[in-house]
Formats: structure tokens, C-alpha cells, sequence
């Protein structure tokens, strides 16, 4: 089901930041266990910056540790793998995506607002691609 | 969380391409248990080339494993974290990519960090005398220390243990595991046989030469009915029932062998 999800990556991006806790083995093959924010999330990925690199599908359990006004959040930690690193900024941008169904955000996303840059650049690279 | 990791050991990559070589393609996928989705391979999903690496390397997490508990890690933690490193150390051989569950593969490997166990659920192919046998089995064990269960999945019996010397020679898995499958089901065949007759009065074993080979046989009489099976004595096969012509001469040859005995007692 991840995998479906991932080919068509037609979903909502919502710019929603909570304080996460990723988890996971880095290039070094050295486990490490670092808290960061999402700059924005989807039902199944989402983008954060991060002040080590990782692997392009390398997996990372992610724990969401704040719900949006900052109260404390208790949802399990959830497995994803990395899809995208980029350099940004003195630090890495990583994307990644989900690898099950479970629930990783403490909102229901269908509610909260669609970040519209996002859904705007997303459309404009697909007109891209078709001509 | 603090250096756990010692000394760079042989990857997994290098470790499953000794094996790759002479090895037909074979479909398989590895699940990490608590994990959504498991590693699945086209080519090299054969027990003779993924076993092995596959126990080793799991090993090796275990170990991991134990080493984050020590530096005070949670063991749900540790254990999540040995699955991890588990999976990147088999992604990075391009044969390998993640894939949701549910397809039932040929080869399919368990591994539980938790309970440390392994476990394949596999196909094995024997050809004795241009017959082949398919043996449905699960070979499981504890990934510490072994010794492995192989197990027929149709009736859930035990048929054979295997201790991990025996795993790692070449072509085990596809040689002479299966024959060892073979020759417990005919035994277990033959003994059914016997069993059905109330076996057995009288016992003559006998060898020649057949096409070159040395073959023994051995004939048992039955209690009820008094009939004589026929027994491959290579595989312990039952073959047939002795044709009745032939029952006089066994009767007296057991007559003269027990003339012989009682006169010299």
C-alpha cells in the first residue's frame, strides 16, 4: 500500500510543524537518535531538516513528540523510508515516506490546511512533465 | 547514542555474492517481524545462497542488539534499531528492495530479533531414479545458537535437525537436505506399509549387483497373510509384494537355516 502511494504522490502537503524524534542508522552505519521539526507532512511523508545526512532509502523510525500548538503528543513511532536529501541551508532536507498504514500525526491532516505553495509547485512541475 | 558498532565486518553484500555464482535465480523476501513491509529479492532468494549470510548477519544484530541494551537502550528500542541496521546492511546489494507483504514467495525468510529466531518457510526439490519429490517445509531455529527444525508444513512433523556445519556446505539445500527429506518420508512410508500388515515373521536380506551397482534388498514376512514385501534396502523403499511362487524356497531356506542353528547350539 506504501509502495502505491509513493508511485502516484498525488497527496496534500499541510505545513505543520511538530517536534519529532528520527531515529535510525546513519552513513557510518553508527545508530543516532535526533529531534527535529516537520517543515510539512502528508498522510503518508513528510520533509524535515536534519543535521546529519542520511541514505536516499535508507529507513528511520519517526515519533512524533508535539501536536501542532506544542502540547505534548504520544503517538508510537513509525516506520519510513527516506526518498529525497538535499542540502539546505548548512543542514539536510530530508523527505520521507511512510512504509505503513499506521497513524504517525496527532491531527486527522483532512482538516488542517493544505500548504498551497506546495500543491502549486507539485502542479506546475506535473504541466511540465506533460508538455 | 554512543559507538556500538567495534569493528567494520564482512557486509552482507560481500557475504551473499560468495554464494551467488553458481546459484539459479530464485525468488525470496526477508521479513523482519513488527516491520510493514519485507525485502524481497528476484534472483537470490535461494536458501543456498541466502541462509547463511542471512543467519550471520542477523548474528551480528543480535549482538548489536545486546550492546544498545547495555548502553541503556530500551530493548523494544535496540531491537527496532538491530531491524534497521539489518535492512540497510541488505539494501545496499541492488538485488534487494522493500516491498509490501502478502505475495507468497518461493523462499520465505522470518526473522524475529525480538524471540531471536529465524525461520524459512521453502520448497525442496529430490530426484532419486527419475522420481522427484516436493517437500513443503519450514526450517527454523534459534539464531544464536541452532540447531535447526526442518518440518513438513502439510502434517507440521518434525523430519530432520540440521546443525549449522552441515548448512554450510556447498549446495546443501538443494542437495542433500532434500535427500534426507527423501529417505525420512520413505522410511516413514515403508514403516506405514509394515505397519498396515503386521510385520514381520521372517527377515532375508540379500545383495547383488544390479546394472553395476551393489543393491541390497531385504524381504519381510508378513504375520497375517503370510505375504513376503520387497524392500529396497538403498532408500528403504517398500518396492512390492514377493510373488507366491517364490514363498516355498524362502520357507525352506529359513527351515534349513534354523536346522543349522539348533543343531550347533
Amino acid at each position: 500500500m506504501a509502495s502505491e502511494h509513493m508511485q502516484s504522490r498525488r497527496e496534500p502537503r499541510y505545513p505543520l510543524r511538530f517536534e519529532i524524534e528520527v531515529c535510525g542508522i546513519g552513513k557510518d552505519m553508527q545508530p543516532f537518535r535526533v529531534r527535529t521539526a516537520t517543515l510539512d507532512v502528508s498522510e503518508w511523508g513528510c520533509r524535515f531538516n536534519m543535521s546529519i545526512s542520511l541514505e536516499a532509502d535508507s529507513i528511520v523510525t519517526l515519533q512524533a513528540l508535539s501536536n501542532e500548538a506544542g502540547g505534548k503528543s504520544s503517538t508510537a513511532p513509525v516506520m519510513f523510508q527516506v526518498v529525497r536529501v538535499l542540502e539546505s541551508k548548512g543542514c539536510w532536507e530530508i523527505a520521507a515516506w511512510k512504509m505503513g498504514p499506521e497513524k504517525v500525526w496527532p491531527v486527522e491532516l483532512p482538516e488542517a490546511p493544505v500548504d498551497d505553495h506546495e500543491e502549486e509547485a507539485a502542479r506546475t512541475l506535473r504541466d511540465d512533465t506533460d508538455q | 547514542m554512543s559507538n556500538l558498532i567495534e569493528q567494520k565486518n564482512e557486509g552482507f553484500a560481500e557475504r551473499l555474492n560468495s554464494g551467488k555464482n553458481d546459484a539459479a535465480a530464485s525468488v525470496g523476501t526477508v521479513g523482519i517481524v513488527g516491520w510493514p513491509q519485507v525485502l524481497h529479492t528476484r534472483t537470490f532468494g535461494g536458501l543456498d545462497v541466502l541462509f547463511v549470510p542471512l543467519l550471520d548477519i542477523a548474528r551480528e544484530m543480535l549482538t548489536f542488539i545486546t550492546r544498545m541494551c547495555a548502553a541503556g537502550e530500551s530493548r523494544s528500542q535496540a531491537v527496532s534499531m538491530g531491524g534497521i541496521r539489518l535492512a540497510t546492511e541488505m539494501l545496499k546489494d541492488p538485488s534487494f528492495a522493500l516491498a509490501t507483504r502478502g505475495a507468497e514467495e518461493e523462499n520465505k525468510y522470518v526473522i524475529d530479533l525480538d524471540k531471536g529466531t529465524l525461520s524459512v518457510g521453502a520448497r525442496l526439490y529430490a530426484v532419486v531414479r527419475h522420481r522427484t519429490s516436493l517437500f513443503k517445509v519450514v526450517i527454523e531455529g534459534k539464531i544464536a545458537e541452532g540447531p535447526y527444525l526442518v518440518r513438513n508444513t502439510v502434517d507440521g512433523s518434525a523430519i530432520v535437525q540440521v546443525d549449522e556445519s552441515q548448512m554450510r556446505q556447498t549446495g546443501y539445500f538443494s542437495t542433500f537436505l532434500p535427500e534426507q527429506c527423501l529417505r525420512k518420508h520413505l522410511a516413514r512410508e515403508t514403516s506405514s506399509l509394515m505397519e498396515e500388515g503386521k510385520v514381520a515373521e521372517g527377515e532375508v536380506r540379500i545383495t547383488f549387483p544390479i546394472s553395476g551397482e551393489v543393491v541390497p534388498f531385504i524381504l519381510r514376512r508378513k504375520v497375517v497373510g503370510g505375504e513376503w514385501d520387497i524392500v529396497d534396502g538403498r532408500m528403504d523403499q517398500w518396492i512390492g509384494l514377493l510373488p507366491s511362487v517364490a514363498y516355498g524356497h524362502l520357507v525352506q531356506l529359513m527351515q534349513g537355516l534354523e536346522k543349522i542353528v539348533t543343531s550347533t547350539t
